[in-house]
């Protein structure tokens, strides 16, 4: 079935689709595989719980931002199989214009002198 | 040795806690994700044991409990948006189906309806038996068109609710302004009872709109293919009776049944046919990204 959906109709997206989706960006993950990278890359202040987790995976898939891998072990873990989840060609596209959506909104701030350069920089 | 019995005592119970969480969840829910769910609550369990020990537990219960209060009532009222819609979508299909053949028996000729009568109960015995079969000759055919339409419209309105986020901005337009001709059609018809000739012409003008309208949603459904089969049907169906009846009285001057009832008919025939695709849609729940 062909839908006419763009990029631009997902936008703005919430908090948690966007850090899968970035947790995504530089290859395919299992569940907490994602939940430890997004906690990473958000230096501790996102916290993601198997509900939100999984939650957002189901509307993603559905929304065909992502894809089901396959399910193997993680060497690095146990001997139990996971679920792997990869990014599709619209789910690249989505964060793409989502972070270009935030950066146009940084610029904004910094036009109006809420955010300073250094206080980015800093941060 | 299974990994998991050689866990420690805090994660082992936890474990079984969270499992108990688990069925707060939706069934579809927890088919799909559960066991994932149960692992990656076991792996945070496994981190948070190996840097805090027992001592981190609390924080993890905390974010945990937080987020499984928050994502169980998501889930259940997605379920029952979801249930509540199927169901909606389904009666609309039901009176696409069943809203065309109430209108086309009630466009009978009030004769015919009469000559029915006599065939069922008898012929009437004295004048206030005829008035009886008269009145309720002409009643019981407006009443039927009446509903048909209403039923016409109730499943225009449910298409525009399945399909509208489905096709593009011009097919979704089509839908809308066909769901509010139909409307309009219905108001018409229930105020056409005065007797006033201006709302039998607004029943009529809404009742071809309805159709024409359709046909702008079939032309974006041609290219869009938002329909689970027949994607050609709402064109067809839209063009199909407008169509043939300016034929017939514009370029032929013709009112014969050949260019109003028959071509009418198969476009109703059409609108039922699209009743069947609706209320045999596709059942999987539909989600947003968002």
């Amino acid at each position: 079935m062909n839908t006419t959906t763009t990029p631009d109709s997902f936008l703005p997206l919430t908090p948690a689709v966007f850090h899968i989706l970035l947790a995504l960006a530089d290859g395919e993950k299992h569940g907490y595989a994602i939940m430890q990278e997004i906690e990473a890359i958000s230096h501790g202040q996102v916290k993601m719980g198997p509900g939100t987790l999984y939650g957002s995976i189901k509307r993603m898939l559905a929304a065909g931002l992502i894809e089901e891998a396959d399910e193997r072990p993680d060497p690095e873990l146990d001997d139990q199989r996971r679920r792997y989840y990869r990014l599709t060609g619209l789910g690249g596209s989505v964060v793409e214009a989502e972070s270009r959506r935030l950066a146009a909104l940084v610029t904004l701030a910094r036009s109006k002198e809420v955010l300073t350069v250094g206080l980015l920089v800093e941060s | 040795m299974n990994p998991q019995t050689a866990d420690p005592l805090s994660i082992q119970v936890s474990r079984q806690i969270y499992r108990l969480l688990l069925k707060a969840y939706p069934a579809a829910f927890r088919g799909e994700y559960g066991r994932h769910m149960a692992q990656v609550f076991r792996d945070a369990c496994l981190h948070t044991h190996r840097q805090s020990g027992p001592a981190g537990f609390p924080a993890l219960w905390a974010l945990t409990i937080f987020d499984w209060f928050k994502t169980v009532i998501e889930e259940q009222v997605n379920r029952a948006t979801w249930m509540t819609r199927a169901k909606l979508t389904r009666l609309a299909g039901w009176a696409l189906i069943t809203g065309p053949i109430a209108l086309i028996t009630g466009l009978g000729d009030p004769t015919d309806y009469r000559r029915m009568y006599a065939a069922i109960f008898g012929p009437p015995a004295h004048l206030g038996w005829q008035e009886v079969y008269r009145f309720a000759s002409e009643t019981v055919p407006y009443a039927l068109a009446l509903m048909g339409m209403g039923l016409i419209s109730f499943g225009i309105v449910g298409f525009y609710l399945a399909y509208r986020e489905k096709v593009g901005r011009i097919g979704r337009l089509g839908l809308t302004l066909s769901a509010a001709s139909s409307v309009v059609s219905v108001l018409g018809g229930a105020y056409s009872i005065t007797g006033a000739e201006a709302w039998w012409m607004i029943f009529l003008a809404g009742f071809l709109l309805t159709f024409l309208f359709l046909a702008v949603f079939g032309a974006a459904a041609i290219h869009e293919n938002p329909l689970p089969r027949w994607n050609a049907l709402p064109l067809f169906t839209g063009l199909w009776f407008p169509g043939t009846l300016a034929l017939g009285l514009i370029l032929v001057n013709d009112e014969s049944p050949y260019f109003l009832v028959l071509p009418m008919a198969v476009s109703l025939l059409g609108l039922a046919g699209l009743g069947y695709v609706l209320q045999s849609g596709p059942s999987a729940e539909p989600t947003a990204a968002r």
